[in-house]
């Protein structure tokens, strides 16, 4: 693989590019999905190829293909198109330390030494673990996969990285009177079966049960402005899609909310909001990125003030700030982008007791769904369940919870309590960003205004 | 592109699997892809790629179990040694009830229909030069736009599919997708984003008109104002209907979903589950749409047919397999999606959730304007950013490029509302539908909308 690799710089060298970089990727994928304990899919397969940008005349061109015997011509391709730009602006060869290492994500117990039949068995269990009064239908997703990325560039930085990631997602639909409610739950990681042993399956079956069970003939959450708590989950949604996105220095520079705010207080100063390239077993363990950068902690905002950006090497330089370690790609397919990692804020002082105490009225949301952010600050994202919260105490009362919007600064502004217990509770989705990333996020439980899109 | 040996491999794999006397069936999806892909940032042209991709999915049913096993690239050790992998999970497997390969007959095809040559032999400076001219266009409109993104996407595809139950079938189709995300800024201030795409199989979307649209709209976001909480009607176009209305209804009606008793619908067919005057058909043939093809993920000829006729549940939508064990025909509805990288058919995805092939709803001759005249105080929605549940039809959400609506003219556009409801109990409701049409991308998709008025919903203001 190294040596594909280096033929494609040394090619890409003949044929006139005054820097280029070569990737590989092969991904060994497993999938199990369990409906009411009949499996509707069992597949598992492997995806690999090869990708080369280069730099001709002052701009990229990319090319990537799936056939180790069209390396040549995809090089061809990838200096045919840098040729094949008009656009005036010119990219530097940055200035970037080499590295050569080998790298693996820490995997005690490899899922490549768990058979179908064991993880057929493990889906089972936890099938059985959803089941009740009224539950008219479980579902139980089981995946893997192992990443093995290969990467040289001419500026001699050679790199192989292995990764893995592990997730089991449970939803239960219970039936009453003809409606239906479902809960969900997850666990996902950087890793391997060892993070199914921390947080085992059938818990988590047991959890989307309960929620399911909680939000039967519950009513939709009140909608308008509201004084809230935020679970893990959520403020990990909060770090990622309300902040994160305008801290990422392409929509910086493009006209986010955070441009020209460097040194600016944006924020309650009880915020500190980081990116950072490993936390734990977080699902977006990136020590390099795919730029051949080592991945560095950014902090976005220290005690409320903005702080940093997360960038690529063109966006670093430009910018006259320190290479972060942003540069991902999904796939061998995929050029780099600025993408986050694993995004949360810092931990406080507050036990969750505390912050429910100190808030007069208002709700506890519970359970990430999806979310989208605008570059101007803008953002929603839904929530599973809302419990009320009345003269400070948790009433009892569930809600279904509804998407929550507002200006992510204005929200920030707002806080006035975070939860000292940490957790990365974010990992099983994936970010969307013109291509998917793993990412995760989290941090301490935080107390905020924000728009409550309920009826 | 030019041909490919793939399908020749396939029918050799097939053909030595199917003698296997314990198999009783063997399918073979196979993918070529070349896309081509130019995209701007902040006003510029940021990147321009080309890739190649190939690869293949192997499905093997014996004795009442299945297995599925997938690689990139194309040689026969691979789909050999591929083909042993699947073979291996399915003699792992609980058998499952009626399952069984699809592919049966009288299969039509005219490539022309979704085939462009313009398309398959796109060239860079081609896909450079036209995402200039987006750019120069939506500049030009106004010189407080910002062109925040542009993708343009071409790519030009070879699938097939190859089975035991004797289909041997490869297509070509093309894809065409300009994007443009822009917004304008005014001083400090800075309207809202507004995203505007086309999808076509082939070369003949004006990108200009495109590159327009977005850019007024965007200067039109300046203007907006927050409007006040209150419960109203609410004008859906297409886009924002994608995922408030096409994916539930797709959901909902997905064979496996009401096997697996998580459908809203499940025990609703024959019965009326949506307002008289809406009909939602799959038209699996409409030309021109990146979704129509004429078999499906399995190799089952697609069909047109009414899935909601004047409000009426009319069918479930199957594969081969819930089609057996429901004891009904297999509708051609099993798709390949890959939700996770937006392709409508992909190699590494088993034929084994059934969706609408292409969701459509009837146009009528009512203009946008006819419907923004029945509003006395309501929203016009052009964009929703939300979740909707679909198990329950809960949703909540922003609108975006979006209008204050009152006594049947557009009063101004707003920033910072929120609207939410019940879908199921809004599509009972369905007040008129629309003559216009949209063709977004969703969950299970793409779909031709038209626009639609809904009774009032919660609208909710920051």
């Amino acid at each position: 693989m190294i040596e594909s690799l280096h033929t494609i710089i040394n090619k890409s060298r003949d044929l006139g590019a005054v820097f280029s970089e070569a990737r590989y990727l092969k991904r060994d994928l497993t999938r199990l999905i369990s409906q009411n304990n009949e499996f509707s899919e069992i597949k598992t397969g492997i995806i690999q190829g090869l990708g080369v940008r280069v730099i001709v005349n002052g701009r990229y061109g990319f090319a990537a293909t799936s056939s180790e015997s069209s390396l040549e011509q995809m090089v061809r391709q990838a200096i045919a198109i840098a040729k094949a730009r008009t656009d005036p602006q010119g990219i530097s060869i940055p200035e970037m330390p080499s590295h050569q290492e080998s790298i693996s994500a820490s995997v005690s117990k490899d899922p490549a030494d768990y058979s179908i039949e064991e993880k057929m068995n493990m889906l089972r269990n936890a099938e059985a673990a959803m089941q009740g009064k009224n539950v008219s239908s479980t579902r139980a997703i089981y995946q893997d996969f192992a990443d093995v990325r290969g990467f040289v560039n001419s500026a001699g930085t050679e790199l192989i990285i292995k990764d893995a990631k592990t997730e089991f997602i449970a939803t239960t639909v219970v039936k009453e009177d003809g409606q239906l409610s479902p809960g969900v739950a997850f666990v996902s990681g950087t890793g391997g079966m060892e993070i199914l042993e921390k947080k085992p399956p059938e818990d988590i079956a047991r959890k989307a049960l309960a929620e399911a069970c909680d939000l039967m003939g519950a009513p939709v959450v009140p909608g308008g402005s509201s004084r809230v708590v935020l679970d893990h989950e959520l403020v990990g949604l909060l770090a990622h899609e309300a902040v994160g996105h305008t801290a990422e220095a392409d929509w910086m520079e493009s006209g986010s909310f955070l441009k020209g705010k460097l040194g600016q207080k944006e924020a309650s100063e009880l915020i500190t909001l980081v990116d950072a390239p490993a936390v734990n077993n977080a699902s977006g363990w990136c020590i390099f990125d795919d730029e051949g950068t080592r991945g560095r902690e950014i902090r976005i905002i220290e005690n409320g003030i903005v702080n940093d950006f997360m960038n690529n090497l063109e966006l670093a330089e430009r910018l006259s700030l320190e290479p972060s370690g942003n540069a991902r790609a999904w796939s061998y397919q995929d050029i780099p982008i600025i993408r986050m990692r694993n995004t949360f804020i810092k931990s406080g002082d507050f036990s969750f007791e505390e912050l429910i105490a100190d808030t007069k009225n208002g709700f506890f949301l519970v359970g990430a769904e999806g979310g989208q952010a605008d570059k101007n600050g803008e953002f929603m994202f839904g929530t599973r369940k809302a419990l009320e919260i009345k003269n400070g105490e948790l009433s009892g009362k569930a809600f279904k919870g509804a998407s929550i919007s507002g200006n992510a600064f204005e929200v920030l502004k707002s806080v006035d309590g975070i939860g000292k217990d940490f957790k990365m509770d974010m990992g099983a989705g994936y970010c969307g960003k013109l291509q998917p990333a793993k990412v995760d996020g989290g941090g301490g439980m935080v107390r905020c205004s924000v728009l409550v899109g309920g009826t | 592109m030019e041909g490919f040996n793939e399908q020749a491999l396939a029918e050799k794999i097939v053909s030595k699997w199917e003698k296997t006397s314990e198999i009783d069936g063997v399918e073979i999806f196979f993918s070529k892809t070349r896309s081509l892909q130019a995209t701007a940032e902040n006003n510029k042209i940021k990147d321009c790629q080309e890739s190649t991709e190939s690869g293949f999915g192997i499905r093997i049913v014996t004795k009442g179990r299945g297995g599925f096993a997938y690689a990139s690239g194309t040689n026969l050790e691979l789909l050999e040694g591929t083909a042993e992998r699947a073979y291996k999970i399915a003699k792992s497997t609980p058998k499952v009830e009626g399952l069984a390969i699809g592919g049966g007959g009288g299969v039509t095809y005219e490539q022309q229909a979704i085939f462009d040559p313009e398309l398959d032999q796109m060239q860079p400076d081609q896909i450079i030069s036209r995402t200039e001219e987006i750019l120069q266009t939506a500049q030009n409109v106004d010189s407080r736009v910002v062109v925040d993104n542009i993708l343009l996407r071409s790519s030009s595809s070879c699938d097939g599919i190859v089975s035991s139950s004797g289909l041997s079938f490869s297509f070509r189709s093309t894809a065409n997708l300009p994007l443009i995300f822009c917004a304008a800024n005014e001083g400090n201030k800075i309207g809202s984003f507004v995203e505007k795409y086309r999808l076509s199989t082939h070369n003949d979307i004006d990108i200009s008109e495109l590159a327009t649209d977005g850019a007024s709209l965007a200067v039109d976001g300046l203007k907006a104002l927050k409007c006040e909480e209150f419960t109203g009607s609410v004008i859906l176009t297409g886009h924002a209907l994608s995922s408030i209305l096409a994916w539930p209804i797709s959901f909902s009606v997905c064979a496996l979903n009401v096997q697996k008793q998580r459908s809203p619908f499940q025990d609703k067919l024959n019965e009326e589950v949506a307002a008289e005057i809406l009909t939602v058909r799959d038209s699996p043939n409409l030309e021109h749409s990146l979704s129509a093809f004429p078999i499906d993920g399995e190799g089952n000829p697609t069909q047109e047919k009414a899935i909601i006729e004047k409000g009426v549940l009319k069918t479930f939508v199957h594969t081969q397999t819930t089609a057996n064990r429901a004891q009904v025909s297999a509708t051609g509805n099993a798709t390949r999606l890959d939700a996770l990288s937006f392709k409508l058919r992909s190699y590494n995805v088993p034929p084994t959730m059934p969706f609408p092939i292409v969701l459509t709803i009837p146009r009528t001759r009512k203009s946008l304007e006819d419907l923004t005249a029945e509003v006395q105080k309501g929203l016009l929605v052009h964009r929703f950013s939300g979740n909707v549940v679909p198990e329950t039809g809960d949703f909540s959400g922003l609108v975006k490029q979006a209008y204050y609506v009152q006594n049947g003219e557009i009063k101004y556009p707003i920033k910072g509302t929120m609207i939410s409801g019940n879908i199921y109990k809004a599509l009972r409701g369905v007040i008129a539908v629309g003559g216009d049409l949209e063709t977004p991308m969703g969950y299970t998709g793409v779909y031709h909308l038209p626009s639609l008025l809904f009774p009032p919903l919660s609208i909710k203001s920051q």
